[in-house]
């Protein structure tokens, strides 16, 4: 990513960020609201389009592509605040995102749930502990269980970099290990991670990696503890620092 | 590997829609019955059904975008006229027969419907409604602008139409046969709205409908899924296009444009637009045949029809078609519970919502 600007309208959202994510690396990215890091996420997912600026994904500008495709590339973008589908399964939700995407054979095929990919589902469902659920409505789930569901559908897609927006929010502690056990699941195999997220605690033991915006600015980069130690990160996240 | 007893049974078809084909098929043997019954009486009447039939054809294309994608497409009757005017200049410039000016009315209306749709693909919403409200007008002006060809507002005719003329492909004559060919035909009609709901695609334009940015996110591209929902009701609108010009004899732009919109679209809204065809249908016996039997009073007919849509609309907003589909599921709940299971999935959630499971996060 770099030299990337978005602006809406007389709006500067982001402003001139470089930012260069390795294979499975795990970046938390951190800062106060309206910092525009958010935005940064859906700029890389190719949700929104940068006005100034070039995002280069495993060798591919797709700054230019459409969304579609980049998402096709692997690329997986968790909305913040878990966006479903109100009256869509929670298996079927798991099942859409394993689907395949062409339009021809959708004609021929029935429901999400194809015979041969059941498998894949059913321990989708396993691993973040939504069996019980799998047959409810994402309308009548929990936040937390919201969440999870999120998870198992990029869990399941052939990701090479995974976006997640707060994904930590509304999430008990044994539901946050069981996020951390199948990220770091995820990064084994080489997957790329960027973490927005206001549990600094909880995300210093996730992430390696700290980036750090205001105002739209990168303004630091480095390890968890070297970042959060920096006064002026203090300052921009804490107003002047009245608690860590 | 996992066993067959311990998994749950992915449930592909939710009762809704399997509720919804019964409905289409008890809809469609009612009206055949009554089609058999009126043998007996009144030509009127079966020509009054067969139209009933045509119009429940064209409402379930504009069922099919609104229910299922979500978009209102305020164009729709733009493919019907287009489609029954293609249908008539085939049988009578061309000298086909009349089965060939069907197929053209099918394909042409795909095709008009291609291209308004890759037009407005980035439209949703009501910018699309009015977008596509506007093809009307432009269909109806290129038909009014050529008339040796057209007739111009006169319309078509002569072409060897009507209700005494053989049926397409099958070579019959008489109203009843017109009858049993045009029921038969909005019954393959629901019948595919029905398949077309349950496969993956329909899977795909209710996901459209509910996030279509989710959707996309997730790789899928939306464009590919609404242009071919969008030819697809227009290919049936199209087919009614052709069966009105061929079933009539004549065509006009006074009948097939602008003026059949709204009872197309009062017909979905209140036949159920999101529930099932077989509303849909039915909703358009009731529009076509009430008015007739209903003459003798007058003008006091309008306000009978006026306090029955608010009556309906207020205590069952999802349409006629989610009568019997409610009954028949709180039959079916009542004899789950009494049997001890939990209410099943995939009923009308909106009312019976099912209860959350335990939070074990």
């Amino acid at each position: 990513m770099r030299g990337v600007t978005k602006r809406f309208g007389g709006v500067v959202a982001v402003e001139g960020v470089d930012l260069v994510v390795g294979p499975g690396e795990v970046v938390g990215l951190i800062g106060p609201n309206d910092a525009g890091k958010s935005t940064l996420l859906k700029i890389a997912a190719r949700i929104e389009r940068p006005t100034q600026g070039s995002v280069v994904i495993d060798g591919r500008r797709t700054d230019r592509m459409m969304p579609a495709s980049v998402a096709r590339l692997g690329v997986h973008y968790g909305f913040q605040r878990t966006r479903l589908l109100p009256e869509l399964s929670v298996q079927d939700h798991v099942a859409m995102a394993l689907a395949d995407r062409r339009v021809v054979p959708s004609f021929l095929s029935f429901g999400w749930i194809h015979r041969t990919r059941s498998a894949d589902v059913d321990r989708a469902l396993t691993d973040f502990e939504i069996t019980h659920v799998r047959t409810q409505a994402a309308a009548d789930l929990s936040f937390g269980q919201r969440q999870l569901l999120c998870l198992a559908m990029a869990s399941v897609r052939d990701v090479h970099l995974l976006m997640l927006d707060e994904p930590l929010a509304g999430l008990s502690g044994e539901s946050i290990a069981l996020v951390r056990r199948s990220l770091d699941l995820l990064v084994s195999t080489g997957v790329s991670v960027i973490v927005v997220e206001h549990r600094l605690k909880s995300l210093a033991a996730i992430c390696g990696r700290f980036v750090v915006m205001d105002r739209g600015r990168l303004i630091a980069d480095g390890l968890p503890d070297e970042v959060m130690g920096r006064s002026d990160v203090l300052d921009a996240y804490f107003g002047g620092g009245t608690r860590r | 590997m996992r066993s067959r007893t311990d998994a749950p049974r992915h449930r592909d078809v939710p009762r809704l829609e399997t509720v919804s084909m019964w409905f289409t098929g008890f809809v469609v043997t009612v009206v055949l019955l009554a089609g058999v019954v009126v043998f007996r009486s009144r030509l009127y009447e079966v020509r009054l059904l067969t139209l009933a039939g045509i119009y429940g054809i064209l409402a379930i294309g504009l069922r099919l975008t609104l229910g299922e994608l979500g978009e209102l497409n305020l164009g729709h009757t733009a493919f019907y006229a287009a489609g029954g005017y293609l249908c008539a200049l085939t049988v009578k410039n061309g000298g086909f027969d009349p089965a060939v000016g069907l197929v053209v009315a099918v394909v042409a209306a795909s095709v008009l419907a291609l291209a308004v749709s890759s037009l407005t693909i980035r439209l949703s919403g009501p910018y699309f409604a009015v977008a596509a409200l506007g093809l009307i007008p432009v269909v109806t002006s290129v038909l009014l602008a050529f008339p040796d060809t057209t007739g111009g507002s006169f319309g078509l005719s002569g072409y060897g139409g009507g209700v005494t003329s053989p049926l397409p492909l099958i070579g019959l004559t008489g109203p009843r046969a017109w009858l049993i060919f045009v029921w038969g035909l909005a019954a393959v009609a629901a019948g595919y709205d029905h398949y077309l709901r349950v496969s993956r695609f329909g899977r795909s334009m209710n996901a459209i409908r509910q996030d279509s940015l989710l959707f996309t996110s997730l790789g899928y591209r939306v464009a590919g899924y609404k242009v071919a929902g969008v030819v697809i009701s227009g290919a049936l609108a199209g087919l009614a296009g052709g069966l009105i010009a061929l079933f009539e004899g004549n065509i006009s732009v006074a009948a097939v444009g602008l003026p059949a919109l709204l009872p197309t679209l009062l017909v979905i809204v209140v036949g159920g637009g999101t529930a099932v065809p077989g509303g849909v249908l039915a909703m358009s016996v009731v529009m076509t045949m009430a008015p007739e039997y209903a003459r003798s009073f007058n003008e006091y007919r309008l306000i009978g029809f006026g306090l029955f849509l608010l009556v309906l609309l207020r205590f069952y907003p999802a349409g006629l078609g989610s009568f019997s589909v409610r009954g028949i599921d709180r039959m079916v709940g009542r004899w789950a519970s009494r049997r001890g299971g939990g209410s099943p999935v995939g009923g009308v959630s909106d009312l019976e919502s099912v209860a959350g499971g335990d939070v074990t996060s």
